[in-house]
C-alpha cells in the first residue's frame, strides 16, 4: 500500500518538470487526481536500487537510456548487467535467477519468444496498469498480444521490433539493369542468376542470396517467413495448419534457392554474424536480417560495400504483396520476486517510452514500437531508411505464442533443415512436422 | 604435538576443500539426481513437480533423439582420445629430448591449451567457414579441393572439424602429463636395454611405456571423462547440427533442461552423463590400482 501511495506520488511529482515531453507521461494526469493530497512529500523518497538485465552490444543504447531515467528519477539507481550474447544463454541466466525466486533481478529486457512460457510459470509482473488504454494505441497493434499472459493480463511491453529486411547490392543492381531490388522470391531469382553469370565471366564469385540457414531459431524465423508468404497459417483455433500445399511451397522454395545454387554456398552453416561477414565483404547481392544490419553494413570500418547497400523490406511469396516476416522484438518484463515493484514498473514505463523508442533507434537502429517515432524529425534525419521499414514493421507477423515455443521452433527449423538440404521432400516434410507440433500444442 | 592432536589439525584443514565438495558438488548432484524423478516442467512449475519414479528414465531410452547423442559422444569421445593420446605421446617424446631451443617448443606446444575453449572454438569456426574460412583458400589455392568443402553442413565433415578442433586444443594438456610420466622413467632402465642391444621402438614399448602404465592410465581417465562431457566446443562451432549428428549427450541435456524448460527430462539426462562418467572413473580406478599392486 504504501508502495502505490510512493509510486503516485513520484508519477505526479515528475508531471512538473515534463512539459517538453508529455509523451511519455500522459498517465500523469490520472495519477495527480488519485494523490492530490500527496504532492507536498514529493521529495520523500527512499532511495531505491534497482537491476536492469538487457542486451550487449547495443552501440551505448541502455546505457543511455538508464542515464537519462535516473536524471529523472535520482532517487532510483539503475544497475546494469549485460546478458551473454547468445540468446539461449540469456534464457539461461533468467531461468536460474527464477527458478530459486531470488530477487536480484528487477526489470529485464525479453525475446519475444519468452512472455509465453514465463508468465505460465509465474515469474512476471502484472504490468497492465503502466499504461492506460489509450497510451497503448500508440504501440504496434501486431506485436502487443505478445506480452499478453493466457488470462488477457499484459506482462510485457514491447520495446522495439524486429522484423525481416532485405539487404541489397545498389551499383550490381544499377550494373545489370535491373530497376530496384526484387520484389518477389522468383524476381530474386532470376536477378541472382544474371548477376552471378556475369560476375562469374569476370572472375569474381558472389552468392545471389545470403542469410542465416544453420539450425536454430535464425532458421525458425525464415522458414515461418517463406510459409507465410506463399499463403500458409500457423494455426486456428489451436488446431496446427501448417500442413498445407502452400507451407510446402514456401519450404520447397528454400530448398530451390540451395539447389540452383542462388544461396552462399555454406549458409546452411551461418548464424546472422557469419552472413554479415560474407556481405560486407561483397560476397553477395542480397541479405535477409534484421534491419540492425544495416548500421554494420554502411559503416566503411567493417564493410567494404558501405556506399552501395540498399535496404527494403523481405521478397513476396505469391505477389510482391504477400511479404511477411517473424517478429523478433524484444520486450520488457519485470521479475514477479523483484522487491520493488513499483519502482520497476517506473523504468518499465521509462524504457517502452516515447524518448526511450527514439534514443533506441538512433543508437542502434531498432525499429520503434510507437507508431508516432516513425515520424519524428530525428528519426528522418538521421535513420531515412526506417521510413521504408515502417511498411515492413506492419506486416511483420508474431511467431507462435505457446509456453512451448522452444520446442515448436525445434521442430520448424529441424524439418526446415530436412527439406533444404534434400533428405525428405517438401510435401511429406510439412505433413510429418505439423504432426509433432500438434502434439506439443496438445499439451 | 602428540599424534592425535595432528590427526584433529588434519581434519581441521579438510573442512574447507570438504564445504566447497557438500555445497557446490555434492549438493546439486543430489538435487539433480532428485529432479529426475519428478515430472517438473518451467512451463506448469506454479502447480509444483509431480513424482512420477523412473518415468524419465523410462522415456529416455524410448527416446531416439538421446541415443543419436549418445551414439556421437561415444564416438567422439573414442576417436578423439585416442589421436589425443597417440599425438600426445609424439610431443612427449620430442619435448622430452634435449635439443636447443627446447624451452621454445614446450612453451609453444602448450599454447593451444591456454586458449579458452570459446574462443578457440569461434577461431576454428571462421577458419572452417565454407565460402570465406582459411582453410578452403588454402586448401583450393594449393589444388587439393575444387570445390569447397562442407565443413559445417556435411554430417561426417563435421564430425571431423570437431575432432580436429579438439585435438588441437587438448594435445598439450595431454603431452604435459605423459612428460611427467616419461621423467619418472629412470635413465638405468634404458641404459640396461641398451647395454642388452634393445632398439629405441623396443625401448619405448618394452621399458618406457610399461614404467609409465599409471600416468597414462590417469592421463586417458581425465580426457575420456571430459571428452564425453564436451559442450562448449561443439556449442560455437556446429551448434549440433547438421540435423543434429554432432549433438553431445550434454548439450542435449541442457537443451531440454534450460531451452524446452524440462526439468525432470533435463535432470534425467544430467545423471545419465553423471554416471558413465563415474563409470568410466571407475573402470580406470580399478587399472589404475592393480597396476600399482605389481
Amino acid at each position: 500500500m504504501a508502495l502505490c501511495a510512493a509510486a503516485a506520488i513520484c508519477l505526479a511529482g515528475c508531471s512538473g518538470q515534463q512539459e517538453g515531453a508529455a509523451d511519455t507521461n500522459k498517465k500523469t494526469e490520472n495519477a495527480d487526481e488519485n494523490s492530490s493530497a500527496g504532492d507536498s512529500q514529493e521529495q520523500q523518497h527512499e532511495p531505491v536500487t534497482l537491476h536492469y538485465y538487457h542486451n550487449p552490444a547495443d552501440g551505448g543504447a541502455n546505457e543511455s537510456m538508464i542515464e537519462m531515467f535516473m536524471e529523472e528519477y535520482p532517487w532510483i539507481t539503475v544497475e546494469r548487467v549485460e546478458y551473454p550474447s547468445d540468446t539461449t544463454q540469456k534464457k539461461t541466466v533468467l531461468s536460474t535467477v527464477f527458478q530459486s525466486q531470488d530477487d536480484s533481478i528487477d526489470v529485464m529486457q525479453l525475446d519475444c519468444t519468452w512472455p509465453a512460457e514465463f508468465t505460465q510459470a509465474g515469474w512476471l509482473a502484472d504490468l497492465s496498469d503502466v499504461y492506460t488504454e489509450e497510451e497503448m494505441a500508440d504501440f504496434i497493434s501486431g506485436i502487443v498480444d505478445t506480452g499478453r499472459g493466457s488470462d488477457g493480463n499484459l506482462y510485457a511491453l514491447p520495446v522495439y521490433i524486429n522484423t525481416g529486411a532485405l539487404l541489397y547490392r545498389k551499383d550490381l543492381l544499377e550494373k545489370y539493369g535491373f530497376s530496384g531490388p526484387a520484389k518477389t522470391y522468383d524476381e530474386l531469382i532470376a536477378q541472382s542468376k544474371t548477376v552471378m553469370e556475369g560476375e562469374a565471366k569476370e572472375g569474381k564469385r558472389i552468392a545471389g542470396y545470403t542469410s542465416a540457414w544453420k539450425e536454430y531459431e535464425g532458421l525458425t524465423c525464415q522458414a515461418l517467413g517463406f510459409m507465410w508468404s506463399y499463403g500458409a497459417e500457423f494455426e486456428k483455433d489451436g488446431i496446427c495448419t501448417l500442413n498445407s500445399p502452400e507451407a510446402a511451397k514456401g519450404l520447397q522454395t528454400m530448398r530451390d534457392m540451395v539447389e540452383q545454387g542462388i544461396t552462399d554456398p555454406g549458409i546452411r552453416g551461418y548464424k546472422w554474424t557469419d552472413s554479415q561477414a560474407i556481405f560486407n565483404n561483397g560476397g553477395a547481392l542480397y541479405m535477409v536480417d534484421w534491419p540492425s544490419a544495416y548500421n554494420s553494413a554502411v559503416n566503411p570500418e567493417n564493410s567494404t560495400v558501405s556506399d552501395v547497400v540498399g535496404m527494403t523490406v523481405v521478397p513476396g511469396g505469391t505477389s510482391a504483396e504477400a511479404s511477411y516476416s517473424a517478429n523478433g522484438g524484444w520486450y520488457l518484463g519485470v521479475s514477479a520476486f523483484s522487491s520493488h515493484p513499483e519502482e520497476a514498473k517506473l523504468l518499465a514505463r521509462f524504457a517502452t517510452g516515447y524518448e526511450a523508442n527514439i534514443n533506441y533507434a538512433l543508437k542502434h537502429s531498432n525499429l520503434p514500437a510507437r507508431i508516432s517515432c516513425y515520424d519524428d524529425e530525428r528519426i528522418k534525419t538521421e535513420q531515412p531508411q526506417m521510413a521504408e521499414m515502417k511498411e515492413a514493421a506492419a506486416t511483420c507477423k508474431s511467431r507462435p505464442a505457446s509456453p512451448y515455443y522452444s520446442e515448436i521452433s525445434a521442430e520448424i527449423f529441424g524439418t526446415a533443415a530436412q527439406i533444404i538440404d534434400g533428405n525428405v521432400d517438401a510435401q511429406t516434410g510439412v505433413s510429418q512436422m505439423t504432426e509433432r507440433i500438434q502434439d506439443i500444442l496438445d499439451r | 604435538m602428540n599424534g592425535k592432536k595432528r590427526l584433529m589439525m588434519g581434519y581441521l584443514f579438510l573442512i574447507p576443500a570438504a564445504l566447497v565438495f557438500v555445497f557446490l558438488i555434492a549438493y546439486p548432484v543430489f538435487n539433480t539426481v532428485r529432479t529426475s524423478f519428478y515430472a517438473s516442467r518451467i512451463q506448469t512449475i506454479r502447480d509444483g513437480a509431480k513424482f512420477v519414479g523412473l518415468d524419465n528414465y523410462v522415456e529416455m531410452f524410448r527416446d531416439t533423439d538421446m541415443w543419436t547423442s549418445l551414439a556421437f559422444t561415444v564416438k567422439f569421445t573414442v576417436i578423439s582420445v585416442i589421436l589425443e593420446t597417440v599425438i600426445g605421446m609424439v610431443c612427449a617424446l620430442i619435448m622430452n629430448r634435449n635439443f636447443r631451443g627446447q624451452g621454445l617448443v614446450r612453451a609453444m606446444i602448450l599454447v593451444p591449451w591456454c586458449i579458452p575453449t570459446v574462443v578457440s572454438g569461434l577461431m576454428w569456426s571462421y577458419m572452417f567457414a565454407e565460402s570465406y574460412g582459411i582453410i578452403n583458400y588454402l586448401l583450393s589455392a594449393a589444388h587439393v579441393i575444387k570445390d569447397p568443402v562442407p565443413w559445417i553442413t556435411d554430417k561426417g565433415w563435421a564430425f571431423a572439424a570437431i575432432t580436429i578442433a579438439d585435438v588441437w586444443k587438448t594435445v598439450p594438456y595431454m603431452s604435459l602429463l605423459l612428460l611427467s610420466g616419461l621423467k619418472t622413467v629412470s635413465s638405468d632402465y634404458l641404459e640396461a636395454a641398451a647395454i642388452d642391444g634393445a632398439n629405441s621402438v623396443q625401448k619405448f614399448f618394452r621399458v618406457v611405456l610399461p614404467n609409465m602404465k599409471n600416468i597414462v592410465l590417469v592421463a586417458v581417465m581425465f580426457r575420456t571423462i571430459s571428452s564425453f562431457r564436451i559442450y562448449d566446443l561443439i556449442k560455437v562451432l556446429t551448434d549440433g547440427g547438421p540435423q543434429n549428428s554432432t549433438k553431445s549427450l550434454t548439450m542435449y541435456a541442457m537443451e531440454n533442461y534450460f531451452t524446452y524448460g524440462n526439468l525432470g527430462y533435463g535432470a534425467a539426462l544430467a545423471t545419465l552423463t553423471f554416471l558413465v562418467s563415474l563409470l568410466i572413473a571407475g573402470l580406470f580406478q580399478d587399472g589404475v590400482k592393480s597396476k600399482m599392486e605389481v
